[in-house]
């Protein structure tokens, strides 16, 4: 969908390359099996202290505390409608599949029965993931992920606050203002 | 369907409880879809569910449009109407089983690589009857079979396995043929099996 006042109301792309990008993704192909946790429907692992990380990090750190991680979808697999249940906003980064995996918003979509039993039929927008680009991204939109190939690594930062606490537009606003990924 | 227990893990090499390719290329598929895209606005009905909700909107076929030789056998056995489905771009219909018919034949007419078409054997029909029941399902229940469309091709299409699409591009165009049959006279599975036996494409 070529709408971008709607697709703002869903993700938005950080305008700077990431350089740690393609070592996240060799750290999750080489994890070992017993590094990889639950998390909500995925399977997880924990970004640790000496990974090679992106340095415009550490402002967006000072400013809303976070944990960073990478999750996995195995192939032929997705993960159904749904909306948050916890956070407001996240940050993402799609390590491989960008062109084999699909990651769909529906606006009409609200929380409750409507989510849980579908709507038969809807309109979606796609956040077409490109390499080395992170999104903020409005986990209170509904959205859907399927996963068509090979296991699909997504690299994810799950704030401390919480829904309540800070929210996709808040976050939106301040990134723009503060503009850290330039500093 | 008979099957008792689908283990996640093993329904990629079950592909053949959700549809079956038929062997034969279509020689009119090339003039279903210009039938399709040059068809007038007001000749597209709304096709409804059992809940009032309108889901795709259907050209019904003529009897002027050319056709595959072998359909007259399918219909003299098990008779039908055919029409064309069309979803929009950047749409969804999501997963359901379908309320009356238990099996189709559906041809893709365009959008091969830009759209999909997945089954998912461990969704159950819901509560709502025309839905069916997300909630319930457990970690690695959640994956899915695609069926790839290959132009020119038909396939059999087992509708009483959960079932859903997404389409990325332009408008996608499938022809449909809706038999007669609801879901208590013909299954996937007989069908499956007369097609297989009689081989009418052949003849």
């Amino acid at each position: 969908m070529n709408d971008g006042g709607k697709n703002k109301d869903c993700f938005f792309e950080i305008p700077e390359d990431s350089v740690a990008s393609e070592l996240m993704y060799i750290r999750a192909i080489t994890a070992h099996k017993d590094l990889w946790q639950p998390y909500y429907n995925f399977q997880a692992i924990d970004v640790k202290d000496d990974w090679v990380v992106d340095p415009w990090w550490k402002y967006l750190y000072r400013a809303h505390p976070f944990k960073a991680g990478i999750i996995k979808l195995e192939a032929n697999s997705y993960y159904d409608w749904h909306i948050d249940t916890d956070r407001g906003v996240g940050v993402n980064m799609l390590l491989n599949n960008w062109d084999q995996s699909h990651c769909m918003f529906n606006l009409n979509l609200k929380r409750g029965a409507n989510v849980t039993h579908g709507n038969v039929k809807g309109e979606f927008i796609e956040l077409k993931y490109k390499p080395q680009k992170y999104y903020l991204f409005n986990a209170q939109v509904a959205h859907t992920v399927y996963n068509f190939k090979d296991t699909r690594y997504l690299f994810s930062v799950d704030f401390e606050e919480d829904r309540t606490k800070l929210t996709y537009n808040q976050l939106l606003a301040e990134m723009r203002r503060e503009r850290w990924w330039e500093k | 369907m008979s099957r008792v227990c689908v283990n996640a893990k093993t329904i990629n090499s079950n592909s053949n409880e959700y549809y079956f390719e038929i062997p034969k290329e279509s020689k009119v598929s090339d003039k279903m879809y210009h039938q399709a895209i040059n068809a007038h606005k007001d000749l597209w009905g709304d096709f409804y569910n059992l809940a009032g909700q309108p889901t795709v909107k259907v050209l019904v076929a003529e009897d002027d449009w050319e056709i595959d030789s072998w359909w007259r056998h399918l219909y003299k056995a098990h008779p039908f109407t055919a029409g064309i489905a069309k979803l929009k771009a950047n749409t969804y219909y999501d997963w359901h089983i379908d309320t009356d018919r238990g099996v189709r034949v559906n041809m893709l007419l365009n959008n091969w690589d830009t759209s999909h078409c997945m089954f998912n054997p461990n969704m159950k029909r819901g509560e709502s009857d025309y839905n069916i029941q997300l909630a319930d399902l457990k970690q690695g229940e959640r994956e899915f079979v695609e069926l790839k469309y290959t132009p020119q091709r038909y396939y059999l299409f087992n509708t009483q396995v959960a079932h859903t699409i997404y389409n990325f591009n332009e408008p996608r165009y499938l022809l449909t043929l809706d038999f007669d049959e609801d879901i208590t006279n013909l299954t996937y599975k007989q069908l499956l099996e007369e097609l297989i036996r009689e081989r009418w494409w052949e003849k």
